[in-house]
């Protein structure tokens, strides 16, 4: 297993929600971490013996975590702000907008009516004057 | 000779607002900001990544920022970090747009509780100013609170949604004051100004136009009436002449120095900004800094400590719909009789985050797994989270304060400044007894779980005080109207001038003041 396995591990997609795979997001792992990092966390994967296919994945994290922990930060972080802003993965939270602006999102007006308990305790019936 | 009639040193909420008014009144004025134009269909929202953005080029901590316009500001010696932005606008770029005033008592503690000292000016010297204020800065809100029953001609309010109708309930059951907020956010069509669209994060600027920055309010209407605005003009120091200011030196963006000339120069550079300038600009007559006899440039700082609660629902909401900024707020506990604490906070109710912060927000709870996991993490808390920060009062302390960093200089050699400030104990109470009362409204509210913390580091975004106004030179930096104590024409229109700094947003007492003395300036101009 390598970075890139590893992310695909972490990534795996929702069938519930729709949120892409990693797999699916068609980017290079170089786009997340730098080449010494890649490097050194790979050199890491090597090492840990178990069956990493069939293992679940936060344990490996938490080797991972354990032995390069500095890496291991930066590969979370990382991949999460790839993941979580990635178009793909705001299009399905945002119901097909991939930005903010300019989409216009209605809320209802202000209703005074919640106010009334503070009109009540501060002005009885005199209406705020 | 001069070359303006006026020289503003800064194009943020004070600057731009004093600028204006000169103006207004007929003066040829010069606004230097050490920033540029932004561009506003740049603005983070307007991509898809703005939550990674918004870390860089828009990181309103300006240690970690470190654009080419900014200065280095050394905070390591405060739980909080200055926040702030250099452009036209200044720190409006970035504001949430919660614009409540300061409370008339604010300005006389000493008088009315034995604390801290009373402002030279009073509330009801300021309310001509702030309606003025609220007028251009299109502000809209609620009239009727019982906190601020003067506030008429506002804009309708910013919408609650479910998020915030979920709050107000919430405070109803517990019969504590809560009141939309006042938001400096045209919530219809204006004067060609466009009506907000709900995006969501406009502390990463607003593109639509809707939230009231000064580069779109005062200094647009100040250009009409012939401003000229300087760009990349970084001042580091007021001329002056045997107690006369005269004008001001500044690096251009090509690192020249330059002179401008003015019979009066206004320095509205921020409370780190403006102290840094005074600081700087020491001479053989003012060995310490200009108007510095008695060591009080850059002292009192006073800094907005902020706690943070969060309340996690069960049912999704439309936490990321809406103003982040400006939902609802409440003056409760302003005062509270009885506790171990003086003064008070506003509590102030924000939207929630967005996707990526969702998920480092359960990463830093230790609530975030991999794998199919992670989704089921990420959507316990994604649009499910309540939030009420809590403003708290600072009481001045002479030991906190802003002195230069001749190590860490600018772009153009100047030195930047060095933050010394520690949490009054008073401030510790005030936020514990917050954070408290804070979960107490999320437990009303139905939240299943609450996370409390305070003080937020990256939150200073509220300075105050550092050359404050006052009769006596010995414990103030300025005269009742703006003026130095020791140097003639040149004045401080800022929040440096502030005495106490209140518990609640400063944006608009901060232009209210800067109008007032700007009228001040004027009138002593004409006498």
């Amino acid at each position: 297993m390598d970075v890139r396995d590893l992310l695909y591990k972490m990534y795996p997609g929702d069938p519930n929600s729709g949120l892409p795979a990693f797999r699916a997001l068609n980017s290079d792992v170089s786009t997340i971490l730098d080449a010494a990092n890649i490097g050194q966390i790979n050199a890491c994967l090597s090492q840990i013996s178990e069956d990493i296919a069939q293992s679940d994945v936060n344990h490996i994290v938490k080797q991972l975590k354990e032995k390069l922990p500095k890496e291991a930060e930066k590969l979370i972080r990382n991949s999460l702000q790839f993941y979580f802003t990635h178009s793909d993965t705001i299009k399905i939270l945002r119901d097909g907008e991939e930005t903010l602006f300019p989409n216009y999102r209605s809320l209802p007006d202000f209703d005074t009516d919640l106010l009334e308990p503070i009109w009540m305790r501060h002005y009885g019936d005199n209406n705020g004057e | 000779m001069t070359d303006f009639d006026y020289i503003v040193v800064g194009s943020g909420a004070a600057g731009a607002a004093a600028a204006w008014r000169l103006c207004e009144k007929g003066y040829s004025v010069a606004c230097l900001e050490r920033g540029e134009w932004t561009n506003p269909s740049e603005y983070p929202s307007t991509q898809t990544n703005w939550e990674h953005l918004k870390t860089t080029k828009t990181n309103p901590v300006i240690a970690e920022r470190q654009n080419v316009h900014d200065y280095p500001v050394d905070d390591q010696d405060s739980p909080i970090a200055i926040c702030n932005f250099n452009a036209v606008g200044g720190s409006t770029i970035l504001y949430s747009g919660h614009f409540p005033r300061f409370l008339e008592t604010d300005f006389k503690l000493k008088s009315t509780e034995n604390l801290a000292d009373d402002w030279p000016i009073s509330y009801q010297d300021l309310r001509p100013y702030f309606e003025l204020n609220e007028q251009h800065m299109a502000v809209s809100g609620l009239a009727g609170d019982p906190y601020y029953r003067d506030i008429q001609n506002l804009l309708p309010p910013v919408p609650l949604g479910r998020t915030g109708e979920r709050l107000a309930n919430a405070f109803n059951r517990k019969q504590w004051h809560w009141w939309p907020s006042y938001s400096a956010i045209a919530t219809r069509e204006q004067n060609g100004r466009s009506a907000c669209i709900n995006l969501g994060p406009c502390n990463t600027g607003c593109p639509q136009g809707a939230k009231s920055s000064t580069d779109i309010t005062y200094i647009k209407k100040a250009e009409k009436l012939g401003l000229s605005v300087m760009t990349g003009a970084a001042v580091s120091k007021v001329l002056v002449k045997d107690h006369n200011a005269f004008g001001v030196e500044y690096v251009d963006v090509d690192n020249q120095t330059k002179r401008l000339l003015s019979s009066h120069v206004i320095l509205a550079a921020s409370a780190i900004g403006t102290p840094r300038i005074l600081l700087n600009s020491a001479n053989e007559d003012h060995p310490n800094g200009l108007n510095n006899r008695y060591d009080q440039v850059g002292r009192h700082l006073m800094i907005h400590p902020l706690g943070y609660v969060e309340g996690i629902c069960e049912e999704e909401l439309d936490t990321d719909i809406g103003p982040q900024g400006c939902m609802l707020y409440s003056l409760q506990h302003y005062r509270t009789p009885g506790a171990d604490h003086k003064l008070g906070y506003l509590m102030h109710a924000l939207r929630g985050a967005g996707p990526l912060e969702t998920a480092l927000s359960a990463l830093g709870k230790r609530k975030l797994k991999f794998g199919q996991q992670l989704y089921e993490d990420f959507f316990k808390l994604y649009r499910k989270q309540l939030v009420i920060s809590l403003i708290c009062e600072d009481l001045p302390d002479p030991n906190n304060r802003v002195i230069l960093d001749p190590k860490n200089c600018d772009r153009a050699g100047v030195p930047g400044v060095k933050i010394k400030y520690a949490l009054h104990e008073n401030s510790k109470k005030l936020l514990s007894h917050g954070m408290s009362k804070a979960r107490e409204i999320m437990a009303e509210a139905g939240c299943r779980r609450s996370y409390a913390y305070g003080p937020v580091r990256n939150t200073g975004w509220h300075v105050m005080g550092t050359a404050r106004m006052g009769e006596n030179p010995v414990n103030s930096v300025v005269k009742p109207n703006g003026e130095c104590h020791d140097i003639s024409n040149l004045y401080v229109v800022d929040s440096s001038t502030f005495v106490t700094g209140s518990c609640v947003n400063p944006a608009n007492t901060i232009q209210a003041v800067a109008l007032y003395l700007t009228d001040q300036i004027i009138a002593k101009g004409l006498s």
